[in-house]
């Protein structure tokens, strides 16, 4: 469990928090509208915000305490922007997530790299450059180093935000199932609530950089939606679907 | 195809120096050179070996050393800085340390090596300290370079106000200092100059799992588990060091520590590991040809090698970059 006690950032104009927040293990959503401040509570959950304030625990350990590897060892990080500039081969891109645990990270890791790369279907592109890949690719390229990274925890800004539908339901899957048969747990910041609504089991919703409201499936209704978003929302249950509506 | 290449590149390194031996005011045969190596009783020969051993071959180090440095600290700044346009002297360093050579020729004390190469040193590394101060306070990649760019210009214009204080003599030798010029050091100096260089180098080359992860961004380095700000000021200041040593040592020679890194990186070896030591081999040879250049082409005496390096450079780069497209930078 990850938990945020009177987290504070202020940035400029903006300001997120105070937080205080439990978060249980699983595939949990964080939505809101753009600007509301999804991101930047990602990146001070894994501590890429300067002076932020409050305490941030992961199982009651107290990550500021934790030195880069330590920390690393804990939750990987799938950012929303990619470089471009990457010119590494996809396999050594992905062998780069061993290196909590050995400097020389592409050593005797052969073999974990290999299987990862099977579990996300891109094995056949192992030689490939990083930056010839598609955009889905990346995206899964990305994931490939965090199961390497091997971490309880993998948090994703905006996993499909840039993807076609094809894609969008690629990543879900691979999800789930990484959720299911490895039993990871996943901290997705998304403003695609269509896209959380399909896989996670818990929602965070944020609004001009404080919690709206967190709960279960149950807590997303029409009219919370429309409320969240100021746009008009329509819940289709028995399909399971959000849409929404345009005028 | 790439084997091929890289086997080119590592031939050129010996047939480079070979050149470079054999070219100068005085042109030696080959089958002069040999004869010199193999048997020094003909009074060709021990001419041969004198010009070889007390004048090349110091030269001929010292201008692979000083090459090398600048396109391993160019490539491990292109790295660190994410943008393919940096180079040694993009943090200030050069500038700074220009401008110490220049006034140690005003203060008189231009002619003795160590007192000129501690001016260069010890106002480089103070323009750099400052650059990586900036680091402690709000740590950003365009703060460094832009902190970098306004040192740069500061030093620039210090050396021109102070050059136009000098006489036409002194004005002449700061010239030639700054544009880039090899003169013999005895052999201990020469020992002690590439002793340093060489254990900057190591720091350097012992960093490139590091630099690897950072040339994929701060925060992914961050967050697989790389120290970024410890790795960065180390990385940062080892350069910044080795950089200042290759100033005082010969003035300011652009356009090595930008392209050696390109054309390695053009053979697609990108892992910082290889890229570091074949940008070491690439760059000093491309410094030693350029220094053969340099002294072989005009009769009144040496031209600037960062001239030459530029005419050579400059060309070939845009050869590479029109047929690799920009993909690789």
């Amino acid at each position: 469990m990850l938990k945020l006690s009177s987290t504070f950032v202020e940035m400029g104009d903006f300001s997120l928090g105070p937080i205080n927040l439990e978060i249980p293990e699983g595939i949990i959503g964080i939505a809101g509208p753009n600007g509301s401040g999804k991101t930047t509570l990602l990146k001070t959950i894994l501590g890429l915000v300067p002076n932020s304030k409050g305490k941030i625990e992961y199982s009651g350990i107290d990550l500021s305490l934790l030195t880069q590897k330590n920390f690393s060892s804990k939750m990987a990080y799938i950012p929303q922007e990619i470089p471009k500039d990457i010119n590494f081969s996809l396999e050594t891109f992905a062998a780069m997530g061993n290196y909590r645990n050995n400097r020389h990270y592409y050593k005797n890791i052969e073999k974990t790299v290999d299987d990862v790369l099977n579990e996300v279907d891109l094995i056949d592109k192992k030689k490939v450059i990083f930056s010839n890949l598609s955009g889905g690719e990346k995206k899964r390229a990305f994931i490939a180093r965090a199961l390497i990274q091997d971490t309880e925890w993998i948090l994703m800004d905006e996993p499909v935000s840039f993807l076609d539908y094809r894609h969008n339901i690629i990543i879900a899957e691979l999800i789930k199932k990484l959720n299911t048969e490895r039993n990871k747990s996943f901290l997705i910041v998304s403003h695609q609530v269509d896209f959380l609504y399909q896989i996670a089991s818990y929602y965070i919703t944020i609004k001009k950089g404080a919690i709206y409201n967190k709960g279960k499936k149950e807590m997303l209704t029409e009219d919370f939606l429309s409320k969240l978003f100021e746009a008009p929302f329509v819940l289709n249950k028995q399909e399971g679907r959000i849409l929404v509506k345009y005028n | 195809m790439r084997k091929i290449i890289k086997t080119i590149l590592i031939l050129l390194i010996p047939a480079g120096i070979i050149f470079a031996l054999l070219s100068g005011s005085v042109s030696i045969s080959i089958k002069t050179l040999f004869t010199a190596v193999f048997k020094t009783n003909t009074p060709d020969s021990i001419d041969a070996a004198k010009i070889i051993i007390q004048y090349r071959l110091p030269i001929v180090i010292l201008a692979f050393f000083c090459g090398g440095v600048l396109s391993v600290c160019g490539a491990a700044l292109q790295g660190i800085l994410r943008n393919p346009l940096a180079e040694p002297f993009v943090l200030g360093v050069s500038s700074a340390s220009a401008f110490g050579l220049v006034l140690a020729v005003i203060l008189g004390v231009g002619g003795s090596f160590w007192i000129r190469t501690f001016f260069a040193f010890a106002i480089g590394m103070a323009a750099v300290s400052f650059v990586i101060f900036q680091l402690g306070k709000k740590f950003s990649l365009t703060g460094i370079i832009l902190s970098g760019i306004v040192i740069s210009s500061f030093f620039s214009a210090l050396t021109m106000l102070s050059q136009s204080f000098l006489s036409p003599v002194g004005f002449k030798s700061s010239i030639s200092l700054l544009m880039g010029q090899f003169s013999v050091l005895p052999w201990g100096e020469l020992f002690i100059s590439i002793g340093i260089m060489g254990v900057l180098l190591l720091i350097i080359i012992l960093k490139a799992p590091e630099l690897d992860l950072l040339s994929t961004g701060i925060e992914h380095a961050k967050s697989t588990g790389v120290n970024t700000r410890q790795n960065l000021v180390i990385i940062l200041f080892t350069a910044s060091l080795a950089t200042a040593i290759t100033v005082s040592l010969c003035g300011v020679i652009g356009f090595v520590g930008l392209i050696a890194p390109h054309i390695i990186r053009s053979l697609s070896i990108i892992k910082h590991k290889h890229l570091l030591i074949f940008s070491f081999l690439g760059g000093g040879s491309f410094m030693v040809i350029s220094e053969t250049i340099s002294r072989s082409i005009a009769s009144m005496g040496p031209l600037p090698v960062g001239a030459v390096t530029a005419f050579i450079g400059a060309p070939f780069f845009l050869l590479i970059f029109w047929k690799k497209g920009q993909n690789y930078a």
